[in-house]
């Protein structure tokens, strides 16, 4: 393979709206999925990833390059991750963990999922309604219901929103 | 922030199995509080695996096989981990406020339970370990209902047998540093329930608190 031949070998991988990304073959290995397309002997022509838009594809490679030009250096290679996350809003991020998900990439998977976890961390429900634009279908009843049950995890927390 | 709304539908799209990674960091408050904002995400967020999640983050004390052998006497993860909650500051060793009465408790998992044991150092000899096994007695339990509130009991012997008591537990303060066993008579009850102070009036409330632990163990 690449290593051997000395060359790099470059992959073309194709989102699901068809636009066509290169990439060296050595950073798109970070992907389990596309590893094991590779070692299937599936990599000569174009890699289809029907799972992930051309704006999410173009940024996961981004963050492939990025990461795989980092020695191991686990430090280096977090606050790179944490530069690359810090700018993404949430749609963004909702759309890269599905397609790390996806593309089985579990360094990336687990970052973005924290990055997500920070945005809805210490958030009161009315917080939560309002980020997410959730409506409320709840009767009133029902409510006070699922509320009483989830008493439990109320008891000595302060949220940052009061309400 | 109007720009900034997102529909919640963006949150349930995420398929199940991503769920519990993402919640994994979360505290279970904040899990919950998806949860009441709408029934849509409340079904997903009431799933094992999140709460699976969720014990295994706070069940430091314990090994993922006893969490799976607990599982199957309550009725979720999400009802075994609001015990486990509700315990965890419980668990490890406690000593008396005065160290002369040289009391150590220790409080540590039974099944689905949490057994408070108090070392008898009394019968600790002048050569402590080596001399022999440490002899021990249960001070009291608290054992994991199938919805996962707690019941109490209180172990005391009477006439040389050995018996248990019901109690409750008032409070556990997150970061409670200090223990306190109160038992009081009641005298409306039967003969049972009147030998209980008996056995406990010597020292009718203990204190035992963990600062300083290293210092006096």
């Amino acid at each position: 393979m690449a290593a051997e031949t000395g060359t790099p070998t470059t992959l073309t991988l194709k989102s699901n709206d068809d636009e066509l990304f290169s990439v060296a073959e050595s950073a798109a290995i970070l992907s389990v999925t596309i590893r094991n397309m590779v070692e299937d002997g599936c990599a000569g022509g174009v890699i289809p990833l029907d799972n992930v838009d051309g704006k999410t594809l173009a940024s996961v490679i981004t963050y492939m390059n990025g990461i795989s030009a980092i020695p191991a250096d686990e430090e280096k290679k977090k606050s790179y991750r944490d530069k690359f996350l810090s700018d993404k809003d949430f749609e963004t991020l909702a759309d890269m963990v599905l397609a790390a998900n996806y593309l089985n990439m579990s360094c990336l998977m687990d970052a973005v999922s924290a990055k997500i976890a920070q945005v809805m961390e210490k958030k009161s429900v009315g917080w939560v309604r309002r980020k997410f634009g959730i409506e409320n279908d709840y009767t009133p009843e029902e409510e006070a219901a699922v509320k009483e049950e989830h008493k439990w995890t109320f008891e000595g927390v302060e949220t940052d929103d009061d309400n | 922030m109007p720009s900034d709304i997102c529909g919640s539908s963006l949150l349930l799209a995420l398929p199940d199995d991503i769920f519990p990674v993402i919640t994994s960091s979360l505290s279970p408050r904040d899990v919950c509080s998806l949860g009441i904002s709408c029934p849509g995400l409340n079904d997903v967020v009431s799933s094992d695996k999140v709460w699976f999640a969720q014990c295994n983050k706070l069940g430091i004390l314990l090994p993922l096989s006893t969490l799976i052998e607990w599982r199957k006497g309550v009725s979720s993860y999400k009802a075994l981990c609001r015990f486990l909650v509700n315990i965890h500051p419980l668990m490890g060793i406690w000593v008396d406020k005065h160290p002369k009465f040289g009391n150590v408790v220790y409080v540590m998992p039974g099944f689905l339970s949490v057994v408070g044991c108090r070392i008898i150092h009394e019968k600790i000899g002048p050569l402590y370990l080596e001399d022999g096994p440490i002899l021990w007695r249960p001070v009291f339990e608290i054992i994991c209902k199938y919805d996962g509130s707690t019941t109490f009991f209180l172990h005391g012997k009477e006439r040389g047998a050995e018996y248990v008591y019901p109690g409750f537990i008032k409070s556990v303060d997150r970061n409670c540093n200090v223990l306190l066993l109160e038992v009081e008579p009641m005298d409306q009850r039967d003969e049972i329930d009147k030998d209980v102070p008996q056995n406990w009036t010597e020292r009718p409330f203990i204190h035992l608190c963990s600062d300083d632990r290293q210092k006096l163990l």
